[in-house]
């Protein structure tokens, strides 16, 4: 029995071999597996940092230099980080509850801001930013080291600058939030100040880029800024010399580029409203400043659209206006008089824009060559200044709605008008069927010629049409008593257009009965009684009793009755 | 005196190492791979600021207990109290010393004081059987075991009594006698495992036989129980004498051998330790 029980703790312990170690090592420390190598590390004070550093000498060098976080007081006892003989996966470094990415970097001695704060480890410790790998083997690192690595930009970044600011420090321009906006950068430090329009300006505005091995970079330094052509063009090519500032400001280029500027100096010296203008009315954008300034429709649009390019000037603007404006224009009545239209009469006094009225362009039949002032737009209406004919009713209506057409066929309004006055009129009645005589001519024309639609607008004298008999115009005052049939006027028998009285009027002749004797001397009234017929007084002519005793009734008593016609 | 002592001592013990276990469980739980990042690491770990001292008041226990061996073969330390005392102490500190040796490891055991840590586990849970095993074997109150004439008269002093005081005839003598006792004659293994399982079974089976027995006052049952189960089992005793004497023969030859593997390789242990830096200390 006791051979058994021996044979079963050799068995017990076969499969624990001779190993004491408490665990595998992690796989950095591998080639330090076995009971043979214990005191590789330990000692009998335990596992001590100068055991470790022996082997981790560059390290060892920064512990020793007071670097990094090995250096830290709370730090320095290496196996209080990295647990020996958890197994050969276990990972020797602990991050901490957030993981490697989460590291407070700033234990290292080294505070991350920024966007480097945002960087994974990766981003940094590269194997192309460490030392070579010959380095850190030669000085004991492990693969995984995160050794190496400068704390200066240029030990991960490369110079953008290409070396134009020396070992200047980078920081001292750029902030850890990131590369652009350098804010630390004061152009005021600078040789040239920003001022003006200029300090609004992108960097590379002034400081453009420029290629070196296949790759960009912008110039800093050196930039020349001595004259302003430094950097600008001379959009005048060397007209107006090199002083630009003697015109132009910092502030801006276009409102204050005239500030100095004396245009005198210049073959157009500006006058009257040209003083007052924008530079850009006239120096359009892609213009320059030469600019042709022979006539005015170098710069200006033709407002009467060609009507005036068939005078002998060929319509030069300056017949007519001059710089202090374009209206009131130059061109009074003794101008008028040299067209084909002198001005009298009422005429004289008619504004312009009465006769020469605004019109669409398309009806003064020709369009002007496209100017610079127009620039392509289509041109408005424009003053007619041009007519066809110069015919009364070309510019007034015809207030007789063409009764006297047969008239103005011959010889037109100026027949009866005048231009001095429309109501002066010259008309020869005699030329009519009929002339005016006697009372006639001195009467008022609208004492025959009434007014059709008085009272309207269209109110005219009724000069056409009119009745030549007496009638037409007179009323009969005897009531028909002396009208006969077959006699078409017989006012004439016994009146005249010079008196209403009778003139003509023979009572021996002309009634059949003859006075004589002591009828002579009587008045007319004493036998042709008036009295009223119809409402209306009348004399009474006719039928009137002819007998004696019609009128000597009471004297003739007895006497045979007659018969009177 | 001693005995509540003891009792006190164990229950100590048990509140102390519960708490340990406690204090420690979220440690002990965690897998292996995550121990070395779990705050109770450096408290915890074998070699932590509890673990270590643990470590070292067990195998401090596990050393002292030897003092029952030495009392049993130093003649010189008779005089030092009953065997039967040292054999308390002895169980108490084989008991104790595994506890804390458990937490000591952590319940993380690799490597050669594996074969320490697993004797230590096969000795102490032998010796639990060596103690039921011990109490088979009637002794003095000293601790000294009886001889069988010894022992066949005890039995006839129980055999009168049943039958004096409580009325008990031969029949019913031998129907006590014939509860389950495991046959002697099939082999020690048999012979352990019929031991424990009529254990399991005595109680149930001596409550049904003071039921069958008439004209016992209801007042007297439990005395007659309590009688019956002495007289039962000193009867096994008797029964089976020469096999318990062997059968606790052989279990020195298994418990011994496997104290020595443990004692060897905690010496090993204690040495590399000492040597890697781990004094008392320095953790």
């Amino acid at each position: 029995m006791r051979t058994r029980a021996l044979a079963l703790a050799l068995m017990l312990a076969a499969p624990a071999g001779a190993q004491i170690s408490p665990g595998p090592l992690a796989r950095g420390h591998e080639q330090l597996e076995g009971s043979g190598q214990c005191l590789k590390c330990h000692d009998q004070k335990g596992v001590s940092a100068e055991r470790c550093l022996a082997c981790h000498t560059l390290l060892g060098e920064r512990v020793a230099a007071g670097r990094g976080l090995h250096a830290r007081a709370e730090y320095r006892d290496c196996k209080r980080c990295h647990m020996e003989h958890q197994g050969r996966g276990f990972e020797l470094v602990f991050w901490g509850e957030r993981g490697r990415d989460g590291f407070d970097h700033a234990l290292t001695g080294l505070g991350l801001q920024g966007k480097h704060a945002r960087l994974r480890c990766d981003d940094c410790h590269r194997g192309r930013q460490k030392r070579s790998p010959q380095q850190l083997a030669a000085a004991g690192a492990g693969v995984g080291t995160f050794l190496g690595l400068g704390a200066g930009c240029a030990a991960c970044h490369a110079d953008e600058h290409r070396g134009q600011f020396g070992a200047r420090d980078c920081t001292v321009c750029h902030k850890q939030e990131s590369w652009k906006p350098a804010p630390g950068f004061d152009h005021a430090r600078a040789a040239f100040k920003l001022e003006g329009k200029h300090a609004g300006l992108a960097c590379d505005k002034c400081h453009p880029a420029q290629a070196e091995g296949g790759k960009s970079y912008q110039r800093y330094v050196p930039v020349a800024f001595k004259e302003c052509s430094s950097c600008h063009r001379d959009p005048h090519t060397g007209r107006l010399g090199a002083a630009c500032s003697s015109c132009h400001a910092v502030d801006s280029w276009r409102p204050q580029k005239l500030a100095g500027f004396d245009h005198d100096r210049t073959s157009y010296p500006l006058r009257g409203r040209h003083r007052g203008l924008e530079c850009s009315a006239c120096h359009r954008a892609n213009q320059g400043y030469k600019l042709a300034h022979a006539r005015c429709l170098d710069c200006h649009a033709d407002a009467h659209l060609g009507q005036l390019s068939a005078r002998a000037d060929q319509g030069r603007c300056e017949a007519c206006h001059d710089v202090s404006g374009f209206s009131p224009a130059r061109f009074g009545p003794e101008e008028h008089a040299r067209t084909r239209y002198a001005l009298v009469g009422a005429h004289l006094a008619v504004p312009c824009d009465a006769c020469h009225k605004r019109v669409p362009p398309e009806s003064l039949g020709r369009l002007p060559a496209a100017g610079p002032a127009l620039a392509g737009r289509r041109p408005g209406p424009a003053t007619r200044l041009r007519f066809a004919s110069t015919r009364c009713v070309d510019c007034h209506k015809d207030p007789h709605l063409g009764e006297v057409d047969k008239h103005m066929r011959t010889s037109g309004c100026e027949s009866c008008h005048v231009v001095d006055s429309w109501r002066q009129v010259r008309f020869e009645h005699d030329r009519t069927r009929f002339a005016l005589a006697g009372a006639h001519a001195r009467l008022a024309c609208g004492k025959c010629h009434e007014r059709l639609e008085a009272g309207t607008p269209r109110q005219r004298p009724k000069l056409a049409g009119l009745a030549l008999a007496c009638e037409g115009c007179h009323e009969d005052p005897h009531q028909g008593q002396l009208t006969r049939a077959g006699l078409a006027s017989p006012c004439e028998r016994c009146h005249t257009t010079t008196d209403w009285k009778p003139t003509r009027f023979d009572h021996a002749k002309d009634s059949t009965f003859a006075l004589d004797g002591a009828h002579n001397r009587l008045g007319c009234v004493t036998c042709h009684k008036a009295e009223t017929q119809g409402g209306q007084k009348l004399v009474r002519y006719k039928p009137l009793r002819t007998a004696c005793r019609d009128c000597h009734a009471g004297r003739l008593a007895g006497v045979r009755e007659g018969t009177s016609r | 005196m001693f005995r509540k002592t003891l009792v006190l001592a164990y229950l100590l013990a048990a509140a102390c190492a519960a708490l340990l276990a406690a204090r420690g469980a979220a440690f002990y739980a965690a897998p292996l791979p995550l121990r070395a990042r779990h705050p109770g690491y450096w408290t915890y770990k074998a070699g932590g600021s509890v673990g270590h001292p643990l470590g070292v008041a067990g195998s401090t226990m596990m050393v002292l207990l030897l003092g029952y061996s030495l009392r049993k073969r130093v003649r010189a330390l008779r005089r030092l109290g009953p065997l039967s005392r040292w054999l308390d102490v002895h169980i108490f500190l084989g008991l104790l010393g595994p506890v804390l040796v458990i937490l000591h490891s952590s319940f993380k055991v690799q490597g050669l004081v594996a074969l320490s840590f697993w004797s230590m586990v096969v000795v102490a849970l032998s010796g639990v059987l060596g103690r039921y095993l011990y109490l088979q074997i009637p002794r003095t109150r000293a601790g000294e075991a009886l001889s069988l004439e010894e022992l066949q008269a005890r039995d006839r002093v129980l055999s009168r009594r049943l039958g004096l005081e409580f009325g008990l005839d031969e029949a019913a003598l031998r129907r006590l006698e014939a509860l389950s006792t495991p046959p002697p004659s099939r082999g020690l293994l048999a012979l352990l495992v019929g031991l424990l399982r009529d254990d399991l079974r005595r109680g149930r089976e001596l409550r049904a036989f003071v039921r069958s027995c008439r004209g016992v006052p209801a007042g007297l049952l439990r005395d007659l129980e309590a009688l019956a189960r002495q007289k039962h089992a000193l009867h096994r005793r008797l029964m089976l004498w020469d096999g318990l004497h062997e059968l606790f023969h052989y279990w020195h030859v298994f418990h011994k051998p496997f104290a020595v593997v443990m004692y060897l390789f905690m010496v090993v242990h204690v040495a590399v330790a000492l040597a890697t830096g781990y004094a008392w200390g320095t953790s």
